[in-house]
């Protein structure tokens, strides 16, 4: 009852081959502690994920809320871990005061995969203002940003890693359309 | 029974465990009684000390301890479901109930007739107790390892105070935040870079 990815298991279908190689670049480089708030955009990454963490032994954890997931990966950094925390910008807006008063001020480097919805003029309405948001508030907050893709996903990673092992907190920004994703969908 | 009396029950009966105190009076209060390594003191982001808490239990075994408040815990209770689905056994979670929001002033939570023992253990938490006097909360402790599947909750009620002599915490955030990393065990490789890089 209390173990939810015994519950998770048979909705795995096949895995979407960008985001195996993203996930796969991700465990090479040291993650080891993945949390997420699912969004539409990133599902094929979350599925790939879940299925890497579970082949290494690692923890994958579905949070109900993204301050939540924030809270949970800053307790898995003092535990020694290096956590991935994925979500929808619109949960961006629910973190903000766990990254500005949390993680950092006490300088807890989170490595953040942060999904855009409303970045294309065609995506529903309520997710357009956040969409413009996003970048800015993270730069606000002293969060350096990077669009997933800008280079090659290897070296996406990688500097998400060079942030971490520098103390920094970073965010990954992935457009919508990266893995397939549409707004008429 | 009040705060203070409270956690220097848990330093004395769980010396070793990492606690994760939640936001206003409850960290000064820790502080003062005697600073620890393996002390986190919340400053900010009120209601997620319990957040914070499962993350560690998930990671490292024995226990770790919470010290949440009852506003605390109405703030985000998200987390004590995660808590609980998760399954974090090694999970002790301490609401200090005094029906107010000291630091701002002592207004009321909506928490009065609250009983959150029973929620814990609708949501799939192990065990829990409710108790308002010390030798009580001395005996829940006392039990804690021998308990069930889930985490404990205690809900412990506290006197409303007027205020605080403790002052506030001068310490550094950061390094509050790398000293309890250090004290959990984590690697020193990373601890080197992070003292670089403030200097």
């Amino acid at each position: 009852m209390k173990n939810p990815s015994s519950k998770r298991e048979e909705s795995s279908g096949a895995i979407h081959p960008l985001a195996q190689s993203i996930a796969s670049s991700a465990l090479t480089k040291g993650y080891d502690f993945f949390v997420n708030v699912p969004c539409g955009i990133l599902a094929p990454l979350i599925s790939a994920i879940d299925a890497s963490a579970r082949d290494a032994g690692y923890r994958h954890v579905y949070a109900p809320r993204e301050d939540s997931a924030v809270g949970l990966a800053c307790g898995a950094y003092f535990a020694g871990r290096q956590p991935l925390v994925m979500m929808q910008n619109s949960g961006l807006g629910q973190s903000i005061n766990a990254l500005a008063s949390l993680t950092q001020p006490f300088r807890v480097p989170l490595t953040l995969l942060v999904s855009l919805r409303g970045h294309i003029a065609s995506d529903s309405e309520e997710n357009l203002l956040m969409g413009k948001l996003t970048a800015p508030i993270l730069h606000g907050l002293g969060i350096e940003t990077r669009t997933l893709g800008s280079a090659s996903y290897e070296e996406d990673i990688v500097w998400a890693k060079s942030s971490f092992a520098s103390g920094r907190s970073a965010a990954l920004l992935v457009e919508p359309d990266l893995m397939g994703w549409s707004a008429s969908t | 029974m009040n705060r203070m009396v409270c956690m220097k029950a848990v330093y004395d009966k769980l010396p070793t465990a990492p606690v994760v105190v939640t936001t206003g009076y409850s960290c000064r209060e820790a502080m003062a009684l005697g600073d620890r390594s393996l002390n986190f003191y919340m400053v900010g982001s009120m209601g997620l000390a319990s957040a914070i808490a499962t993350g560690i239990a998930l990671c490292r075994p024995g226990p770790t301890v919470v010290l949440d408040g009852d506003g605390a815990l109405l703030m985000n209770p998200s987390n004590a479901f995660m808590a609980s689905a998760l399954g974090c056994t090694n999970l002790l979670h301490i609401v200090l109930d005094n029906g107010s929001y000291e630091s701002t002033g002592g207004q009321p939570t909506c928490a009065e007739g609250f009983d959150f023992a029973s929620f814990a253990l609708s949501i799939g938490y192990g065990d829990a107790a409710c108790v308002d006097k010390l030798e009580d909360f001395l005996a829940v402790l006392d039990g804690f390892s021998a308990r069930a599947d889930g985490p404990f909750l205690i809900h412990a009620f506290i006197a409303k105070t007027a205020g605080t002599r403790a002052p506030r915490i001068t310490l550094p955030l950061n390094v509050i935040g790398q000293r309890f990393r250090m004290a959990l065990g984590a690697s020193q490789t990373e601890q080197t870079v992070h003292q670089g890089r403030e200097s």
